[in-house]
């Protein structure tokens, strides 16, 4: 039998010796004035490198000037820096993303199904190259890659990623319901030989595919309103830059055009300018690495406001199908004979209940060889609503539901233990389902059934509490059974016995009172929450609609990782802001070396609180701090703020450290160094 | 400095507890909760109104949007300003002159429109020579009431738009302001004012024989009247000259008190009533630390400097005089100079010659028109101090990986474009006008300190105007049709402009939900926000306008050591 192969949890790799050429290609390429009026600040930087050229020529173009040709070309240099710096950052990030969707699609088309050729042989061929009318064999334990019809053989079927029902479904050609199977869903024994019905499945994920790899990148609404801002105090920079030539012609004071072309440089805020895309392009990068397929950047950076977040149980948090937890021994009966019973009766049954309870069994120590119990099997049916053997030696050993085995039992005139109602009401109590065993006439034992949460599931809930994600949990369970595993997993909420219909009301609802919802599913009956939620994260293993109305898609189908979205999202806001901080508090001590040089009024030198060495060596020395913070702060961007804590008030007070006091002092000291440096040269 | 202090400490004495009551009043009456019982005063009053709405056709319960709430308080300007011109212009030919029969020119009328209706109140005109006693007496009040109540009511809907989610009907809030916060308020001022001394009559003026046999008349009127709503509606538009240095406007030490205190109640109270609608009182102290200690600051420093004298004169004639002049002796140098501090961020009125004070205050002068936020004119100071709320938002939103929100509302692509309209108007317009009027009237001195000073006029100037303020530094000749006309369109622009973004602005934050989320969110009444909005409105003024400010009264400053 040929496993399915699920490399997913591969990690990407990038080739890294492909980025940087690509990159600096790029770079130059953008150039492009056209392509640069994107960036409306580093266009302005742009048009001021034209001016300066022309300087550089003729430095008397705009007037008398005092400065030489050469501190004219030094400066345009720099500008040219500045924008080269710049573009670099954002292609580094762009090629980063494009080898990340190279690699993305080896991995996920990883999905081998075994293609039936005209000639009868069979091909192993990748679930993403399959067309309409190829036929597929599947075997137990496959996943059936597209909707399909059956064609030949007979085979259960797990569709709860679909129904949410955790029970197989038979499968069988030329019936109405059954002959038709549904992309996602996993054969559960025998095979099936199908004819895909629909067309390419996958393209949605191929879409996404396309989505990481395009280089044409949206703003998010964070973003636009950041960029409001930078460019309204780019304007009112302008604003100074203009006006101030007037002002000082009218007070006779010599000026040159490029110290204020310097000063507009140095104030615009260049650096958040340069930065703002790649702190974009890598956030929507780490959630690639994840192996969460996005369909926007948007998506992640709203992922990180999620109030709420709405799960499905079954599949999600639970396993999906009830699994035994417990053998409880009734009357005189020993745990060890029960657990025994129980094993045999459960020797033939296929369902996925019928393997726990062998499984709960061998923890008891109890295994028997296959061949060591010979009877006959007598098979569930939803009729007697029990199963069992008859073995050889004449013993009838029978489980099923509490009144099928009652009934049974009172039938024969067998005994029944006095306590055996109160322990099945205890455990329907529990939300747990009983199941009686029985042996001849004897009801000796009950099984206690539950619906097991996934192991890890506690730690993550309470990860998302102190993340301030309240957690919601919808199931088409009985309100008491969705509280026991509300409680025992740790969820705020829970909405039992959920219609679809209920789910998307109870998220509007939240909506309405500005919460973001998030909403994590994999069946057809999630797909209408999962579209109206503010983000939905479709597990892989789901249904194709699912997939389809959600703007996530994890391919390792880990619902735990919202975790890791939700931290990306807040991370790239937390860079963005404080590199945006960042960049404006340096502007006070570009002004403190600037202005100086020109205002030169007696009396105003007193300005000059830093001592630099001349007039040329502060402007040039405000203007290569510039330059260089740009590809210095650009790993900061891309690898984004490690935000440590997630109490608000510490982690304001933290960035308000590094990047607020930061950036107001780091400069003063950067141009103070750089004056020191290159006063010795010049004047 | 002890007489500072103890100054200081009256006037919060008297200033918190009375806004306190008076920002808790204004947020009863104008939120109009349905689901509380109204007061004795409430039903009162809106027996009052009862007949006002009905005379204007107005269905006081229809809610306006936020350009039809502008739309209506704009056309209403409009419309008052239209009937003013019709008596200003004809005035010398109607009733009540006062044996004036002053023909006013076209550009001075439509500046002192423009100044009036936008609450600037800047006075290029001298009351006793240019205004008959009706136009004086009768249509400046006009002005002067509607632009306060205009300006109350915009301050009011961005207040309502952050804070609740509503935003109001314009004329209702306009008729609100003046009858439930002017004209009592006025009422209550006026009687006070005639107490400490100030004349209040219909008689126009009185003429008796001076010792030395000469026949004298004194311009009179109804001065304490025209007080009241000049200091409460940040207006500052005197009916005498000498403005609040005249005897009769400004008697004595105590009434200097009373003027400081009816100047800085309503924002103070509109800060309270920020505090009542969010339920959060410590928010609204917060907030209103800052701008208090800012002021005191200012206070501080003006008192500081003056006290220290004129250092050219001191050192020439080896004394330590205070700065005595253009000051009157009978308010002080502390009186003249709190004074004066206030006024540069509230309202136009003077009790001293702004001129003659150490060039360094004028530079917080400018400081503080540029910034506006510091109480600033009526309404719309706090609205500018709202602004800079959301620009702390917005970062410490950013710096903390959330969307940002102000008060629990979404800070988003729209009302960022509002704001940063706000935040370059002013500076787009100040330049604008400070250049062309070095272009085309520079001054004619060769002397660098005259070039400097005369500088320092025109930027006060038009940057008094445009933070409708209206103080000015006199010694320019401006009765001129340049100036009326340039500053009638700059005080113009910047307040409708103002008026536009502000008000659409609290619309589009009144539409969205208030985010009620368990987070363990930001706190913002804490010191540390109160300490970064301090550090946001400083440096966004600053970035700004600091060349500028450098180049006129800190240069002068520089010059002389």
């Amino acid at each position: 039998m040929m496993k399915v192969r699920e490399k997913r949890k591969h990690t990407l790799k990038i080739d890294y010796s492909r980025v940087i050429p690509g990159a600096l290609l790029d770079s130059i390429k953008q150039l492009n004035p056209f392509v640069m009026i994107n960036n409306p600040i580093i266009f302005m930087v742009e048009i001021c490198l034209i001016l300066t050229i022309v300087l550089s020529i003729n430095p008397n173009f705009f007037g008398p000037s005092v400065l030489t040709k050469e501190i004219n070309i030094t400066i345009s240099i720099l500008l040219f820096l500045t924008i080269l710096f710049s573009n670099i950052a954002e292609n580094i990030a762009k090629h980063i993303g494009i080898a990340q969707a190279e690699s993305l699609k080896i991995v996920h088309g990883d999905i081998e199904v075994k293609k039936i050729k005209p000639d009868g042989m069979i091909e192993y061929v990748f679930a993403s190259q399959l067309e309409k009318g190829d036929l597929i064999r599947v075997q137990e334990g496959d996943l059936i890659p597209l909707d399909g019809e059956v064609l030949e053989g007979v085979a259960s079927v797990d569709e709860s990623a679909i129904t949410g029902e955790s029970s197989p479904v038979l499968k069988e050609p030329n019936t109405d319901y059954s002959s038709s199977v549904t992309g996602g869903t996993r054969i559960l024994t025998d095979s099936l030989l199908i004819k895909i019905t629909s067309e390419q499945g996958q393209t949605y994920l191929d879409q996404m595919v396309t989505i990481v790899e395009s280089t044409e990148r949206h703003k998010t609404p964070n973003e636009l309103s950041l960029s409001v801002l930078l460019i309204a105090s780019t304007i009112s920079f302008l604003f100074v830059v203009v006006a101030l030539p007037f002002v000082l012609n009218y007070l006779n004071v010599q000026f040159e055009i490029s110290y204020l072309i310097a000063l507009l440089i140095c104030l615009i805020p260049t650096t958040i300018g340069s930065l703002i895309v790649p702190i974009r392009v890598s956030g929507f990068e780490k959630v690639n690495s994840y192996n969460v397929l996005s369909i926007s950047e948007k998506s992640i950076e709203i992922a990180g406001d999620i109030d709420i977040l709405f799960l499905d149980k079954t599949g999600t948090i639970t396993f999906g199908n009830r699994v035994a937890n417990e053998f409880i021994p009734l009357g005189t009966n020993s745990l060890n004979d029960v657990a025994k019973i129980a094993y045999i009766s459960s020797q033939f049954d296929q369902t996925p209940e019928g393997k726990s309870i062998l499984a709960l069994a061998k923890t008891l120590g109890i295994e028997f060889d296959s061949n060591e119990i010979k009877g006959t099997s007598y098979e569930f049916s939803a009729h007697t609503r029990m199963s069992g053997i008859d073995l050889e030696s004449g013993d009838i050993l029978r489980k099923g539901a509490s009144d099928a085995i009652k009934k049974l039992v009172t039938n024969k005139n067998g005994k029944i233990w006095p306590n055996t109602q109160q322990i099945v009401d205890n455990i329907a109590l529990q939300g747990g389902t009983p199941l009686l065993i029985s042996k001849n006439n004897e009801v000796i034992g009950i099984i206690h059934l539950k619906d097991m949460i996934k192991s890890g599931m506690k730690d993550k809930f309470k990860e998302l509490n102190v993340l301030g994600v309240r957690t919601v949990m919808c199931t088409g369970d009985n309100n008491l059974t969705a509280k026991v595993i509300a409680q025992e997993a740790g969820i705020d909420e829970h909405l039992a016995q959920a219609k679809p219909e209920d789910k998307i009301h109870l998220i509007r609802d939240y909506q309405s009172k500005g919460l973001i919802v998030g909403m994590i599913g994999d069946g057809t009956n999630d797909a209408p929450a999962l579209a109206q939620a503010d983000i939905g994260l479709a597990m892989n293993s789901g249904t194709i609609a699912a997939k389809e109305a959600a703007n996530m898609i994890d391919l390792d189908s880990d619902p735990t990782k919202i975790i890791n979205i939700i931290k990306t999202g807040r991370q790239l806001l937390v860079t963005r802001g404080a590199l945006a901080t960042f960049s404006i508090v340096n502007d006070i001590s570009k002004y403190f070396a600037i202005l100086p040089s020109m205002l030169t009024i007696k009396g105003l030198e007193a300005l000059n609180i830093m001592h630099l060495t001349s007039n040329i060596s502060a402007i040039l020395s405000a203007m290569i701090f510039n330059t260089i913070i740009i590809p210095l702060m650009t790993p900061i961007a891309l690898k984004g703020i490690s935000v440590k804590t997630q109490d608000p008030n510490k982690l304001l007070t933290n960035n308000l450290i590094y990047f607020g006091i930061g950036g107001l002092v780091l400069p003063f000291i950067g141009i103070k160094l750089i004056d020191l440096v290159i006063g010795r040269f010049i004047q | 400095m002890i007489e500072l202090t103890i100054f200081i400490i009256l006037l919060l004495l008297v200033l918190i507890p009375s806004s306190y009551v008076l920002g808790k009043y204004i947020s009863i009456h104008f939120l109009d909760d349905p689901l509380q019982k109204k007061t004795k005063l409430q039903m009162f009053f809106d027996k009052v109104e009862q007949p006002i709405y009905k005379f204007c056709n107005i269905n006081p319960y229809k809610q306006m949007n936020g350009f039809d709430y502008f739309m209506a308080l704009f056309s209403s300007n409009i419309l008052i300003s239209a009937f003013s011109f019709i008596v200003l212009y004809f005035q010398n030919k109607l009733p009540y002159t006062g044996g004036i029969k002053w023909q006013l020119d076209i550009p001075l009328i439509l500046h002192i429109l423009s100044s009036l209706i936008t609450n600037t109140c800047q006075t290029h005109h001298i009351p006793e020579l240019h205004l008959t006693h009706l136009s004086n007496y009768f249509i400046m009040p006009l002005l002067m009431f509607y632009s306060s109540a205009s300006g109350i009511a915009t301050g009011i809907v961005v207040m309502r738009g952050v804070t609740l989610s509503k935003i109001g009907n314009a004329y209702v809030d306009v008729i609100k302001a003046m009858t439930r916060i002017l004209f009592p308020l006025s009422f209550l001022l006026c009687l006070i004012f005639v107490a400490l001394g100030t004349p209040n009559t219909f008689k126009t003026s009185i003429t008796y024989e001076t010792l030395e046999n000469i026949k004298q008349t004194i311009i009179i009127g109804p001065i304490a009247a025209f007080e009241a709503i000049k200091l409460l509606g940040e207006n500052g538009l005197s009916c005498l000259n000498a403005n609040s240095a005249h005897p009769f406007e400004n008697p004595s030490y105590l009434s200097n008190f009373v003027q400081l205190v009816s100047i800085l109640i309503v924002p103070f109270a509109l800060i309270f009533t920020i505090g009542f609608w969010l339920k959060n009182l410590k928010q609204a102290i917060v907030i209103l630390s800052v701008l208090v200690i800012v002021l005191i600051f200012e206070f501080t420093a003006v008192t500081y400097f003056e006290l220290k004298g004129n250092p050219l004169i001191n050192s020439a004639l080896n004394l330590t005089s205070p700065n005595w002049v253009g000051k009157e002796t009978r308010l002080g140098i502390v009186g003249s100079s709190v004074f004066e501090a206030a006024v540069s961020n509230v309202s136009g009125s003077a009790n001293a010659a702004l001129e003659s004070f150490h060039p360094i205050i004028n530079a917080f002068g400018l400081f503080n028109l540029s910034n506006q936020s510091v109480f600033g004119v009526q309404g719309f100071g706090t609205v500018f101090t709202i602004n800079f709320i959301l620009y702390t938002a917005f970062f410490i939103g950013l710096m903390l990986g959330k969307t940002p929100e102000i008060f629990g509302k979404r800070i988003e692509k729209n009302e960022m474009i509002l704001s940063s309209i706000l935040l370059l108007l002013n500076p787009l317009l100040v330049l604008v006008g400070v250049i062309l009027t070095l272009i085309i009237y520079p001054d004619k001195s060769n002397n660098l300190y005259e070039h400097l000073h005369y500088y320092t006029q025109v930027f006060y100037e038009f940057a008094s105007g445009a933070a409708s303020n209206g103080s000015g530094l006199e010694s320019l000749n401006d009765n001129t049709p340049y100036w009326n006309l340039s500053l009638a369109t700059v005080m113009f622009l910047a307040r409708y402009g103002a008026m536009a973004s502000m008000i659409l602005m609290g619309a589009s934050l009144a539409l969205k939900p208030v985010r009620t989320s368990s987070h363990p969110a930001f706190k913002t009444d804490t010191a540390l926000f109160g300490f970064i909005f301090l550090f946001m409105s400083i440096m966004s003024t600053i970035l700004i306008y600091l060349p500028f400010i450098i180049l006129s009264p800190l240069a002068e400053v520089f010059m002389h050591g």
